[in-house]
């Protein structure tokens, strides 16, 4: 009996284990091996009783007007391909329902929704759109740290004057946060400086 | 204690009781003793283990810029190693302390919620609530076997009721794939066999009532993300729902717990006459008039159907041990409402005075169970729903008021009559 009982923690254990590492093995190798994205963005403050504070991702590239012929439901598991535009940034030039091939710039994901009718700048559209749910939509920042860099994404966006990125690693269609940057600079890095100059003020 | 064990040494030397008399109470005192002691040390471990965990995921929640990741990687698995190892030392030295077992499994279940959550955290992994809430559970679950747990089962049935809810979410979406409904019925499944052993093993303990509040919760706030089509249907399926509850609260098993620990029965009977009282008005019926037949196999009606057939068996199987004059009257309301139900469809107006038939006889059930059962108490109870039905039809009917008068009146004096012959009976008794 006390054999079966060992053999039942030790199988609880290696789960326990498993799961956690697999986490971090599989974003460690898009890390290390994974082709570099810069998606534009502009983020949130929200927060999560568990994992604490982090900012909400919302991105510039969403969403994309697939074809009209596309059968394809919200929730579905969706492969887009993705592509640098001119300044450099990530944009979808394609979407697939099965998995292609070639992985090369290819992200796994989720279609959050679609609509018919999409407002830009001002501007109303027409035509088939689909939002996604991408896999790196949270950056979490220290406590203190997260409703300042609201507050530098709102600052930004006012102004117009800087860019706003987050640097993605993609392998195999995995893909994991590496930096939300300001200006090319880190964000961490700009909102420790942020709070540096609030204290000598004071 | 100390000046009943002085009486109990006067008494011997006063020759009042024997040796061993004198010996056999202060066994019973010491055995006592010791049964408050271990309950005591459950109840500070469980807390202890409870407030470490949770101060450790707020720790972690802050979120330590500073730290580099391969330390903030040490810290999300560190509280983990250190319960699996009390963990095995205590199943190694088969140390059967409840205390610490209790108290290592709620840490280790805290520890695993903390090692997944740093680890999103320091590699930014998405993972929305409802599937970190998921893998949670999942690996918490062997923690309630091995460790022999049973706060952790209550742990994990919160948990997973906390998953489950997000089946509500689910339904907005098109088409709904009902995934979180069915991993929650698999997950709940699951810890049924520990649950059951309690009952079979330490009826009537705390955790064990706890565990019926806890499934009898979970199963109801749960229940209603099956709607899909038309909840017009959840309304039969709920009042079934607390049918299968107040039998099973009723059951052998079951049964001997004091109201308050039996989840089920309290749940299931508070649950069947408020939504009876809610189907005497014509607020439902008007709507289910209006429902097309068309339309009569959305998902909850097989909900429905299922669960009037579990409760019929549950009925069958009271019926073949106890005499039909022994039913309360609410365990009854589930079967009498699938016909009523249908004739709904048809017949509100009909279906709605039934309803209010079937109310007036759970109520005189109650009254004359009370009476003959000499119980004070439950005559009262099925007075207060004839009260609270005539009051409710006081709203919307047309009788004069001369006749609601009368019918207040009469009510109010039963109430004197019933419980000054219940008393006079007592004292005749006596």
């Amino acid at each position: 009996m006390k054999k079966v009982v060992f053999v039942a923690l030790a199988v609880m254990i290696l789960a326990q284990w498993a799961v956690p590492g697999k986490m971090i093995f599989d974003t460690e190798r898009t890390l290390r091996q994974g082709d570099t994205f810069k998606f534009e963005i502009r983020p949130l403050d929200p927060s999560d009783p568990f994992r604490g504070k982090y900012i909400d991702l919302n991105f510039e590239v969403n969403p994309f007007i697939a074809d009209s012929t596309l059968r394809i439901q919200s929730g579905q598991e969706v492969y887009v391909q993705l592509a640098k535009d001119e300044r450099g940034f990530a944009k979808i030039t394609g979407l697939a329902v099965a998995e292609p091939k070639n992985l090369s710039g290819v992200l796994k994901t989720r279609v959050n929704f679609m609509t018919k009718f999409n407002r830009q700048n001002g501007q109303e559209s027409h035509a088939n759109y689909v939002h996604f749910k991408f896999p790196f939509e949270r950056f979490y920042l220290e406590e203190s740290k997260a409703p300042e860099a609201e507050q530098v994404a709102w600052r930004t966006d006012t102004t117009h004057v800087h860019t706003f990125y987050a640097v993605v690693k993609i392998k195999d269609g995995l893909a994991a946060i590496q930096d939300v940057m300001v200006n090319d600079r880190s964000l961490a890095d700009v909102v420790r400086e942020l709070n540096k100059k609030g204290s000598a003020s004071h | 204690m100390k000046s009943v064990l002085k009486e109990v040494e006067a008494w011997r030397e006063a020759g009042v009781i024997t040796d061993d008399v004198a010996e056999r109470i202060r066994a019973y005192y010491r055995d006592h003793e010791n049964k408050g002691n271990s309950r005591l040390t459950i109840a500070f471990g469980i807390l202890g283990a409870l407030l470490v965990g949770l101060g450790l995921l707020l720790l972690v929640a802050h979120n330590w810029d500073t730290f580099p990741k391969g330390i903030k990687l040490t810290f999300a698995f560190l509280p983990l190693l250190a319960t699996q190892g009390v963990a095995f030392v205590l199943i190694k030295r088969d140390r059967d302390s409840a205390g610490w077992r209790e108290g290592c499994a709620t840490l280790l279940t805290l520890s695993i919620a903390i090692s997944i959550s740093l680890v999103s955290q320091v590699y930014n992994i998405n993972g929305d609530l409802a599937k970190f809430l998921e893998v949670w559970m999942i690996l918490s679950l062997p923690v309630i076997y091995v460790l022999r747990s049973s706060m952790t089962l209550l742990l994990y049935v919160a948990g997973v009721t906390w998953f489950g809810l997000f089946g509500y979410e689910e339904l907005w979406r098109t088409p709904t794939t009902h995934a979180i409904q069915l991993t929650y019925g698999i997950l709940l499944i699951a810890a049924l066999p520990w649950y059951v052993r309690l009952i079979r093993t330490k009826p009537g303990t705390t955790f064990t009532c706890l565990g019926h509040w806890f499934f009898a919760c979970s199963v109801t706030l749960v229940i209603g993300t099956v709607a899909h089509e038309d909840w017009r249907w959840l309304g039969p399926a709920y009042v079934s729902l607390f049918g299968i509850f107040i039998l099973l609260g009723q059951s052998d098993r079951l049964s001997g717990t004091r109201l308050i620990g039996n989840g089920f029965l309290v749940l299931g009977t508070t649950g069947t006459l408020a939504l009876l009282f809610f189907l005497t008005f014509d607020d439902y019926w008007k709507t289910i008039g209006q429902l097309p037949i068309a339309r009569l196999l959305p998902r909850e009606f097989y909900a429905w159907c299922v669960l009037s057939g579990i409760g019929l068996v549950l009925l069958m199987a009271r019926l073949s041990k106890h005499r039909f004059s022994e039913l309360h009257g609410t365990e009854l309301a589930f079967l009498l409402m699938v016909p009523i139900t249908f004739l709904g469809f048809s017949h509100a107006g009909l279906a709605q005075s039934l309803v209010n038939g079937v109310v007036l006889m759970v109520a005189v059930a109650t009254v004359w169970q009370g009476a003959t059962e000499n119980r004070l108490g439950r005559m009262n109870v099925g007075l207060l729903i004839l009260t609270a039905l005539v009051v409710c039809r006081f709203f919307d009917t047309n009788l004069s008021f001369l006749l609601r008068g009368i019918i207040f009146m009469a009510v109010g004096a039963g109430f004197f009559a019933a419980n000054f012959w219940m008393v006079k009976k007592r004292n005749a008794h006596r």
